[in-house]
């Protein structure tokens, strides 16, 4: 199967090995690639007994068939294995040019396991990974770490690093690669750091081996176009610009989830837009560019896209720019994800706000709307020391330290329900409760759906009442194997592709006889092995559920009155996913998923 | 004739306006839209409920809420 430049470097770092085993791509019949060959390939590997800052816990870290193809928009990796964050399945992916120049480096993807003795990085070149000293990188932030290393291994070279967060062994660090960018969701950073893994710098020039380059480059020239043309907006503005849509529909969380109202035009992409010089900065090889740079305090700093702005902005009731830029940079420069973080200051804040935190800490906790108290704690997490502990280790252990109830904590699997309101659309709502890897926007992103943004009309996908899914269940579960699909092939999710023309991407690419049909159980089949996983290391169909702050109708805002049922449909939505009435993934579908296939 | 209350998206960097309907129909509100917005793909609310069907009919001061895609995740 092409698509695939053959390798996988499985890499020790205790014992400083690096064996180089072929990709199985036999696999990739069932599984496509990217985090659904991984699920597969770590299946056995992730035990309830090994934790996951523990030596013996694999990270692996993958491309796709279609990264750095001629797929608009393929530049991603992903980075999967057992969640420091959650225990569970985690998964996580990012941009820029990293997943591109791993394949250009000659692997598929990495498997790393082991710790080693001082703090290291890998370097992947031309086919081979070697293991470095990284002393002089301890300490570092992300941007830091990676202007040094690009010092040495030349500005073509693409890394991917931890900051202080990961060496701190913070459970929401991220991975940062190409600036900005970032495997930010599960805790990966923690994962590395762990592993006394700093850094992985990718660099080559090899080819990417494809079935058909004319019929890909004729794909890729009318979806650049049609991207170009529907996605203008978002080049403009970023992903900010969707705030006041998200708004008028009552998408948006506000006070930790209490709230449906706040001064939009004191923060909307128009005023980010006047307030700094913004410009537009794309990843490899995507025609849309939704990331931003501005002009901050003299610097140039990567702007916050959508999920962050509303994290550290109206969910702490904070409407000041300059503290949701200065937030975000700070997360970035210290590798932690935002969303996480937002979520878990948002809950301190409203256990304040409740009289619900013993006396020393309610000291501590900053209120609503505290600009200072919100940096300083973001401070504080990054170094895994005072409030900064408890926001670093996410909402649901938090809630537990805290003896309060998980009731309150906005979670799944927990996973930090992300910045989209979960009463605005009951497809959201179901979506998040059975998403692969918790309380997941992308997938599936079904509030897009509800608002008539995105449509497959061959999958039933397609705007309806957002109070309401009967009748569209499918197409909740259809949506959730398309955005399977992007972290399989792996390419981006805000270059929407119908399922019609992934399956034309992926043969062009590939040269695999795929059909709507197999490519869709091959989703589903990526969709049954990570729930296999995380459900081996403890979780359950019992997870399958919302908080009960979410059960309390907002009295507010465009999702006033509304509260999700969605226990009445998970038994449909269970049987459409193909699994059993209770949630369980069919033990025949297990073994023939898990069947030892040889190359 | 009837006259509706509509608003934009702020990406739209448009004013908020009163439009004259003469047969007060969603199809003719999306016209004028599309003359007013060139080749941009626009969705239609009101009340906080996606309009999707051109032969709906609107009241008069009805308020509109038009939005273009723009990947919010
Ligand atoms: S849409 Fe944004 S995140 Fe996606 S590939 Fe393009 S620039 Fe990167």
């Amino acid at each position: 199967m092409l698509g695939f430049v053959g390798k996988i470097a499985c890499v020790n770092l205790t014992d400083g090995t690096v064996e180089v085993r072929p990709t199985p791509v036999k696999e990739a019949g069932k599984f496509i690639g990217g985090s659904g060959l991984a699920a597969r390939l770590l299946y056995h590997d992730l035990k309830p007994e090994v934790g996951p800052l523990e030596e013996g816990s694999p990270v692996a870290i993958f491309a796709g068939p279609v990264t750095g193809t001629a797929v608009p928009s393929s530049s991603r990796f992903v980075v999967c294995g057992r969640s420091p964050l959650t225990g569970f399945w985690g998964e996580s992916t990012s941009g820029g040019k990293f997943g591109v120049v791993l394949k250009r480096a000659g692997f598929d993807g990495l498997i790393i396991t082991g710790k080693a003795r001082e703090l290291v990085y890998l370097l992947v070149e031309n086919g081979k990974v070697e293991i470095k000293p990284a002393f002089n990188l301890k300490g570092r932030d992300t941007y830091g770490t990676q202007e040094e290393l690009k010092k040495v291994h030349g500005t073509e070279a693409s890394v991917a690093c931890i900051g202080t967060a990961g060496e701190n062994l913070v459970p929401i660090a991220s991975v940062i690669n190409d600036n900005g960018r970032a495997a930010g969701r599960m805790g990966f950073g923690a994962a590395l750091g762990s592993k006394n893994l700093k850094a992985i710098v990718a660099a080559g020039r090899g080819e990417i081996p494809v079935a058909s380059t004319q019929a890909l480059q004729e794909l890729a020239r009318g979806l650049n176009a049609l991207y170009k043309k529907t996605t203008l907006l978002t080049n403009q503005f970023g992903t900010l610009g969707y705030l006041d849509i998200g708004y008028y529909f009552g998408d948006v969380p506000v006070k930790y989830f209490t709230r449906g109202i706040f001064p939009i035009d004191r923060m909307n992409a128009r005023r980010f837009r006047e307030e700094y010089a913004v410009h537009a900065r794309a990843c490899w090889g995507c025609p849309i560019g939704c990331g931003r740079e501005l002009k901050f305090k003299g610097r140039v700093v990567d702007g916050p896209e959508y999920e962050t702005a509303v994290s550290f902005g109206p969910l702490l009731e904070n409407f000041d720019l300059d503290t949701i830029v200065e937030a975000n940079h700070l997360a970035n420069c210290h590798g932690f994800d935002t969303i996480s973080a937002g979520v878990t200051l948002g809950f301190l804040m409203y256990l304040k706000e409740q009289n619900m935190l013993p006396a020393g800490l309610k000291e501590e906790v900053p209120a609503f709307g505290d600009r200072e108290g919100i940096l300083e704690a973001l401070k504080q997490t990054a170094e895994n020391r005072g409030i900064g502990r408890l926001i670093g280790q996410g909402v649901t252990r938090t809630a537990k330290e805290l003896g309060v109830s998980q009731g309150y904590a906005a979670a799944v699997r927990g996973l930090e329900i992300p910045m989209h309101e979960p009463r605005a659309s009951v497809g959201q709502a179901l979506s998040y409760a059975t998403g692969p890897r918790g309380a997941c926007h992308q997938r599936g992103d079904f509030f897009q759906v509800d608002l008539g943004l995105l449509k497959d009309g061959d999958l039933h996908i397609r705007g309806g009442d957002r109070t309401n899914l009967q009748g569209r269940v499918e197409a909740v579960v259809n949506l959730q194997c398309l955005r399977e699909l992007d972290n399989c092939l792996l390419k981006c999710n805000f270059a929407f592709t119908p399922l019609k023309v992934v399956v034309d991407a992926l043969k062009a690419v590939t040269g695999y006889p795929w059909t709507p049909e197999n490519t869709l159980q091959a989703a589903k089949n990526s969709l049954a092995v990570k729930r296999m996983i995380s459900f081996n290391l403890g979780s359950s169909s019992a997870d399958d559920r919302l908080p009960d702050h979410f059960r309390k109708a907002l009295g507010e805002g465009g999702a006033y009155g509304i509260v999700p049922d969605i226990e009445k449909y998970l038994p449909e939505f269970y049987r459409l996913q193909g699994w059993n009435e209770d949630g369980t993934v069919p033990r025949e579908l297990v073994s023939r998923l898990i069947a030892d296939d040889k190359n | 004739m009837i006259k509706i209350k509509v608003t934009y998206a702020s990406v739209l960097m448009r004013e908020p306006e009163e439009v004259e309907l003469t047969s007060g129909t969603l199809g003719e509100l999306k016209e004028i839209a599309a003359q007013k917005l060139g080749s941009v793909a626009v969705c239609f609310a009101s009340g906080g409920n996606l309009l999707t069907d051109p032969g709906l009919k609107l009241a008069e001061n009805q308020e509109v809420f038009i939005f273009p895609l723009v990947a919010g995740g």
